[in-house]
């Protein structure tokens, strides 16, 4: 298996080839991220994301890619019964995420205690799509994140281009992942399973049998507002970074967008609603880990998860 | 041939005397700065830093001043995926 390391999407990204001359299939997938980054970044002012944005009452056409993330946004939107809701964006700029995370860090002492979030937007689903002109139209004030969807999505569509050139690859985006056929000699990947109270050390190695793993977790990207300490899951139905026993949440799922929004909905949720999002998706399934380090599964576990210490 | 023989030792001694007598003074008065070096200005060896501790490294607590903190387990964590990367998820 050959690797390859880069930087985009403000996160690590580490492709993986079976592969005796991987240099060709690593560039096509890494230009493709770095494109699809363009598109699909909200700190941008020229990327197409920021135009839909700017667009907002208005219809507008959009790039197929485009197109096609929305429609997934919204397919997942529903299956999650609207706790994944990209429309939380001025939620979470108000939270004072509005830069890009290494600067939100670098500008962390400059946030205001609280910025006036202003009325509440449309959810997701107010969104007008019309796939046989290409075009969309946002409700007048709703403004749309697509961070971690597209992270996922990308990562997919990454990894189904390498997989054009070899047997067995995989795309890891900051620990979003998709992952085609079983490097050489095994049957499954392994995957190392990040320990949320202290992210050098793993807390158990997952084999995986292809498809995506996703993991949100309010540990990672959080920040100090004022005096209070901020994360960037929005809980849709309080407007506020959720609050949640759980700090991490890591999904199986056959489609990396699932994946990634089924781990913020379920991280969102907590032990409480995370059986009845599960109920109508069967091909989901979890590890949750709390701030004890417990681990919490899914009801069923899946023939996907199998883990040794 | 008895009164030549006595006549060599005391020469031998005598000049071997005047002989180291002048090489002491000789060598008593030239300069103690060797030929061909210089002294250049008023050069000074840089001084050398301490080396920092690494007790408190691993924490934001360091009492050393201007002197960057690290985490020496992390560090330590991306030599060991530099040579075996493994896929890993927690989340970003």
């Amino acid at each position: 298996m050959q690797f390859h390391r880069f930087r985009a999407m403000n996160t690590a990204i580490l492709l993986a080839a079976e592969s005796k001359q991987p240099e060709q299939v690593f560039e096509t997938a890494q230009k493709f991220v770095e494109q699809s980054e363009q598109r699909f970044t909200r700190f941008k002012e020229t990327s197409e994301l920021s135009a839909l944005n700017r667009s907002a009452g208005n219809w507008i056409s959009v790039s197929p890619e485009m197109l096609d993330l929305l429609l997934v946004a919204l397919e997942c939107h529903h299956a999650t019964n609207g706790i994944f809701d990209p429309a939380i964006l001025p939620d979470l700029q108000a939270a004072g995420y509005t830069k890009s995370f290494d600067q939100l860090l670098e500008h962390s002492a400059d946030l205001s205690p609280k910025l006036n979030r202003g009325s509440r937007s449309n959810p997701f689903a107010a969104i007008e799509i019309d796939s046989l002109q290409g075009r969309v139209r946002l409700p007048k004030g709703m403004q749309v994140d697509l961070g971690g969807i597209a992270k996922g999505w990308i990562a997919e569509r990454a990894a189904h281009k390498m997989a054009e050139h070899t047997s067995a690859c995989g795309v890891n985006a900051g620990g979003d992942m998709f992952l085609i056929g079983h490097p050489q000699g095994r049957e499954n990947w392994e995957v190392a399973l990040e320990d949320p109270r202290n992210p050098i050390q793993d807390l158990m190695i997952l084999l995986v049998d292809g498809g995506a793993v996703a993991t949100s977790s309010v540990i990672k990207r959080s920040w100090i507002q004022g005096e209070i300490k901020r994360h960037h899951l929005i809980d849709p139905r309080t407007g506020e970074p959720a609050e949640t026993p759980w700090l991490s949440v890591t999904v199986f799922a056959p489609k990396a967008a699932l994946a990634e929004t089924f781990a913020k909905a379920i991280l969102i949720a907590g032990p409480d609603g995370a059986d009845t999002l599960l109920d109508n998706n069967s091909e989901v399934s979890f590890i949750a880990v709390d701030a004890d380090g417990q681990i919490w599964k899914s009801p069923v576990e899946k023939e996907v998860i199998h883990e040794y210490a | 041939m008895n009164t030549y023989r006595k006549f060599l030792r005391i020469w031998l001694t005598v000049s071997s005397f005047i002989g180291f007598i002048v090489g002491w003074v000789f060598l008593s008065h030239i300069s103690s700065t060797p030929n061909g070096v210089t002294q250049v200005g008023n050069t000074q060896l840089p001084a050398i830093q301490a080396i920092p501790t690494l007790i408190g490294a691993t924490t934001n607590t360091s009492a050393l001043n201007n002197v960057q903190t690290f985490t020496v387990n992390t560090v330590t964590s991306q030599i060991q995926n530099l040579f075996s990367p493994r896929m890993r998820t927690g989340g970003s």
